[in-house]
């Protein structure tokens, strides 16, 4: 683009000041979360606790270890508090395990599923394809609250409702955003590659399990990718579906620590959400090109 | 792809094939759609507790529907939510988009920050925003003090619920902005070269090169924001359970919810979904209507 | 591709596998439950809402249980908290994934008995000697629904004013010219509303520096914020049909004397106000500050009082009422038996212990002190001593370290002599009153409650006169009201 320097100048001044305002919240969950309790309605904007050379000590506290008797900013001594991690009444590590659960199944099926079905819609022949694809677009856009009710009294009559299968089992059938994305992909791959293949003697799974697999990486990791987000930020699947403390998914199980009798204090639901969210942000500085294309390609494409 | 002829044994097997290989999908789809919607079609006419047997009631629920204030309360609040974040968050992220695509230092790391909000978990999402709208101690309002003015409790003043969940969703446009960025990129620089030598203005260049341009990856946000927005549930759930005072941000998703698990209403909680996935329905067939005239495609459709 | 390796993979890898081992790690060997549970034991499944004192506390008497009765029985009870425990119940109920033994409001037990998610106890309650005879009629009374008996007592408490005699003092002599003592709390609402008037001091920027009484949105004041009618007479039924009414002259009064209340100091400073309530269960609660006078509260509040704010001087007294006359408002947390609990024997085998075990001696060490298991501070005329805590029936044993009163007509006498709670008489003489208040059995009620405390968040905030709102809210509640009729009577029941 050919802007003046004076247009550029702007530009980046106003993109600064929104990336700001962007980046705010995060910094400033960090922040309280490095707090101690005293300290967090009288901090204002400081970055960092009054005493900044016992950050390690107050984030150890809030996010582990928990504090004994402390003195309050009013000058009373309060009892203590639990650290986010060694809390008695909320089991992060729990938590987390159950949703490492249902991300490992739901991904591996998802990812296998997707990628049968997208094979079948992309480069098998067959009479009725095209509407039948059609069909798999369409249901994109049934939103889920459409088939929540009925869906919980299917998984009622399996005898699921409080476990975890709701959470993963569908998603072993591939969903349709999935195929979609796949199918695009295979595409992609040209046909001659199949065509020789075929005349060397392998038939349609050989061709897909040796030829558009392997030539999938990419594409498949982005399904494996946008699938565990997607396990990691559902909500309404799981407070619908779980009852029980011991399976929650760290989703519900900070939804529950917060909405905790008389609330929980800001520093330590600061932390708490600090926790569930630096796994997705490492994931995303680990495979920053494999999400932007993943969206990019489904965003074009449409 | 491999043509065959249109006999009948070849296609009676290749039909075969072809189901074989979306049988996955089929299975899913007709255990967790098809199956769903045609119960929910039917518990739409019943009353139904979950605990005891369903019984038909014939239009009753549709009845109930007209003389619910409650529904109407719902139906408008998620309408003005979605006629002012949809349009308002896809002018943002446009803008943050032509920004990002100026030749300015540091893009990779600004375009890193306008995605991560979109990766944070949604209940996550909501606790760090409700700290931030703490109508005391929150950085929105400690900003405000700062230049002078007292900012409103947010969360507590019925006048402010709604633009809070408004302002809030401008958080997690970093999705948009990152599709029309690979859209802007493939801008033919030829384009805007020509636009140059006929002494267009930078916004003439946008108006008339850039938007156009874009137009098929901004018309699919705006569908994709439709189904969304009118399916928003987590962060005000979490956020102002019940809509906050006045039931003013009081969505409909929650409504759902609230109707078939905190009422146990399941039946008339299935016409109101289906009330949903009709307007969702007819927006979006609306939107590609209009993307007929509005929508610009390169070369030939594919 | 195909280049030697460079650092930024190597990292790369590191870091994935820094990820991805723990978390396969985790899944194969993590925990798969929060609690040890024995084996060869029955679990009994119990959802609790509490936490913190009242949770120990609880916990604590499971664990004497599990390790005494229930050890003969092979009976083990796992106490699970579980947050908004009346919405989870019921989609646990529907979902056929219910718990043994669930720990409700009072008020949720009309709502889940009418829908059948509740088994009848009465036959067990009888066999056991839970009876109108020996427990309080008002909180026995709560469990009945169309002549059954669905939950049994497990804590009481009822409403009672609470007040800060150093705030009164300050104010004695503007107090006595007005005709009033600071020794002794408001009766009537027109006393209370001259308390208020005096008890009130602003700073230069005219902002409030102290005031007398602020009431609120649920969040803040505690889920019994419909209690305000109460104190003017009023029921939320009315008495011939027993149908939910909120726009009786009572309620219309009360809510309009609230509305001028707030109005007399005005709307923008009490929002203010109440807005740093911030949870009354929280060093912020401007009760603990001393910034506030008095209180609408339950008998946890000296709990509360103690460890926020334990220089506080406070009294309680009923609360004041239009004519003076001393009506009450009771609740309890309740225990119940869902409808397909997978061990329902089991479960009453827990409430059976906790009525009717001998006295319990709590083994020392294992709580924590401040929660008041091994000593409790009593008043004297000596100043506060401590005194070790007696034995007691568990039942009570759990109402003695919850604040709270006892439900029984005649509690043990070491309950009342030995009771942390210096106000815990006038818990007790409250729910003893003839005027002692309860909701009523609405098969629907948590769904028109909802309704009710729409109305009561606009009047409260001053968007709407209360008389119009409330009766706006009644057609809505009456609308309401004919569909649940409704679908009762399709199943052949009756309404209410």
């Amino acid at each position: 683009m050919m802007d003046s320097p004076l247009l550029r100048y702007v530009g980046l001044v106003v993109l600064v000041i929104l990336c700001a305002v962007f980046v705010s919240p995060l910094l400033w969950m960090l922040s309280t979360s490095l707090k101690p309790q005293e300290e967090i309605k009288t901090s204002g904007f400081a970055a960092l606790p009054d005493n900044p050379s016992r950050t390690l000590q107050y984030a150890y506290e809030n996010y582990y270890a928990g504090r004994d008797k402390f003195v309050d900013d009013r000058g009373i001594e309060r009892t203590g508090y639990e650290g986010v991690l060694t809390s008695d009444n909320v089991h992060f590590i729990l938590y987390l395990r159950n949703t490492l659960i249902v991300a490992v199944f739901s991904v591996a099926g998802v990812v296998f599923a997707s990628a049968i079905c997208a094979y079948g819609f992309a480069k098998v022949a067959w009479p009725g394809r095209d509407p039948v694809f059609a069909v798999v677009l369409a249901t994109m856009m049934i939103p889920f609250p459409a088939v929540m009710i009925p869906t919980y009294f299917i998984f009622k009559f399996l005898g699921w409702i409080g476990t975890l299968a709701p959470l993963w089992v569908p998603a072993c059938f591939g969903t349709a955003f999935n195929i979609f994305l796949l199918r695009q992909f295979f595409m992609q791959i040209p046909g001659d590659l199949s065509e020789a293949a075929r005349i060397d003697g392998l038939n349609h799974w050989g061709i897909f399990w040796r030829i558009v697999l392997p030539l999938s990486r990419p594409a498949l990791a982005v399904v494996a990718l946008f699938h565990t987000m997607y396990v990691w930020n559902d909500y309404i699947g799981p407070l619908i579906y779980l009852n029980h403390q011991d399976t929650f998914t760290l989703a519900l199980g900070l939804q529950f620590y917060q909405a905790q009798h008389g609330g929980t204090p800001w520093n330590l639901l600061m932390a708490a959400c600090t926790l569930i969210t630096a796994p997705l942000l490492i994931l995303f500085v680990m495979s920053q090109r494999t999400f932007i294309e993943g969206i990019t390609t489904t965003g074009m494409k449409g | 792809m491999i043509k065959r002829g249109p006999t009948s044994g070849h296609s009676a097997h290749d039909l075969l094939t072809g189901l074989a290989w979306i049988s996955p999908w089929l299975v899913g789809f007709a255990a967790f759609m098809f199956l769903p919607i045609c119960i929910s079609a039917y518990l739409a006419f019943c009353q139904f507790n979950g605990l005891r047997a369903p019984v038909f009631t014939g239009l009753e629920n549709v009845r109930t529907l007209f003389t619910d204030p409650t529904f109407w309360k719902v139906l408008k609040n998620t309408s003005i939510y979605a006629a002012f974040a949809l349009p308002l968050g896809t002018l943002l992220a446009l803008a943050l988009a032509v920004l990002l695509n100026m030749r300015v230092p540091g893009r990779t790391l600004w375009r890193a920050i306008i995605f991560v909000p979109t990766l944070v978990p949604l209940v996550a999402v909501a606790m760090i925003w409700m700290w931030i709208f703490n109508g005391r101690y929150g950085l929105i309002n400690m900003c405000l003090g700062a230049v002078g003015i007292e900012g409103p409790n947010w969360l507590g003043d019925a006048n402010w619920t709604m633009p809070a969940m408004i302002l809030l969703s401008f958080w997690t446009v970093g999705h948009a902005v990152v599709i029309y960025l690979a859209g802007l990129q493939d801008v033919p620089r030829a384009l805007y070269e020509a636009a140059h030598v006929d002494g267009a203005t930078a916004w003439q260049r946008l108006r008339f090169v850039t938007v156009p341009m874009i137009s098929p990856s901004i018309f699919f946000n705006v569908v994709i924001g439709i189904i969304f927005v009118w399916q928003v549930f987590a962060v005000p759930q979490i956020m102002i359970p019940n809509g906050g005072p006045g039931r003013n941000a009081y969505f409909y998703t929650m409504y759902v919810y609230d109707v078939a698990f905190e009422h146990q209403r399941f039946g008339y909680a299935c016409i109101l979904s289906w009330v949903q996935l009709f307007i969702i329905l007819a927006l979006t067939a609306l939107a590609f209507r209009l993307s007929k005239r509005l929508v610009f495609y390169r070369g030939a459709v594919t | 591709m195909g280049e030697p390796l460079k650092l930024n993979t190597i990292l790369r890898t590191a870091v994935g596998a820094g990820l991805i081992l723990p978390a396969l790690a985790l899944i194969a060997f993590g925990p798969d439950t929060s609690r040890e549970v024995p084996p060869d034991r029955v679990v009994v499944t119990y959802w609790e809402k509490w936490t913190d004192f009242e949770g120990t506390a609880m916990r604590r008497l499971c664990d004497v249980f599990n390790d005494t009765a229930g050890a003969e029985l092979g009976i083990y009870v796992d106490y699970v908290l579980t947050t908004q425990i009346d919405l989870k119940s019921l989609v646990a109920a529907c979902g056929g994934d219910p718990p043994d033994l669930n720990g409700l409001w009072t008020f949720n037990v009309s709502s889940y008995a009418a829908k059948g998610a509740l088994q009848p106890l009465d036959e067990r309650a009888a066999e056991a000697g839970i009876t109108p005879e020996v427990i309080l009629p008002v909180y026995y009374n709560q469990g009945v629904y169309h002549d059954q008996l669905y939950s049994v007592p497990l804590t009481p408490w009822s409403i009672a004013l609470y007040y800060n005699k150093d705030i009164f003092a300050e104010f004695a002599d503007e107090l006595a010219a007005a005709g009033y003592s600071a020794d002794r709390a408001p009766r009537t609402m027109d006393e209370f509303a001259d308390y208020c008037r005096i008890v009130h001091r602003r700073n230069d920027k005219n902002d409030i520096e102290l005031h007398g009484f602020v009431l609120g949105v649920p969040e803040n004041i505690g889920w019994y914020w419909y209690a305000w009618g109460t104190w003017f007479g009023a029921t939320w039924s009315d008495p011939e049909t027993g149908l939910m009414k909120i726009d009786s002259a009572e309620q219309i009064r009360a809510y309009e004397w609230l509305q001028e209340f707030v109005r007399m100091f005005g709307q923008r400073d009490m929002i203010r106000l109440e807005s740093s309530l911030a949870n009354f269960n929280s060093p912020d609660n401007p009760f603990m500050t001393g910034r506030l006078a008095m209180m609408q509260q339950g008998p946890w509040f000296p709990n509360m009082i103690r460890q926020y704010a334990p220089e506080i001087n406070y009294g309680a007294a009923p609360f004041p009422t239009h004519d003076g006359s001393e009506i009450s408002y009771c609740g309890q947390d309740v225990l119940v038996i869902p409808s397909g609990a997978r061990h329902p024997d089991e479960a009453w085998a827990f409430i059976d212990w906790l009525y009717n075990s001998p006295p319990i001696n709590v083994p020392s060490g294992a709580a924590e002190p401040q929660f008041g298991y091994e000593y409790c501070i009593i008043e004297t005329n000596e100043g506060p001593q401590q005194r070790p805590m007696p034995p007691l029936r568990p039942l009570e044993w759990l109402c003695w370290n919850h604040y709270k009163n006892s439900p029984y007509i005649e509690p043990a006498d070491d309950f009342t002599r030995t009771h942390p709670n210096p106000v815990v008489e006038v818990h007790d003489q409250l729910a003893r009153s003839p005027l002692a208040m309860t909701e009523p059995p609405i098969p629907n009620w948590m769904e028109l409650r909802g309704e009710f405390e729409a109305t009561y968040r606009d009047i409260w905030a001053g968007r709407a006169e209360a008389a119009p709102c409330l009766r706006a809210a009644q057609k809505r509640i009456d609308a309401l009201t004919k569909l649940a009729a409704d679908r009762m009577a399709r199943y052949g029941e009756e309404y209410p």
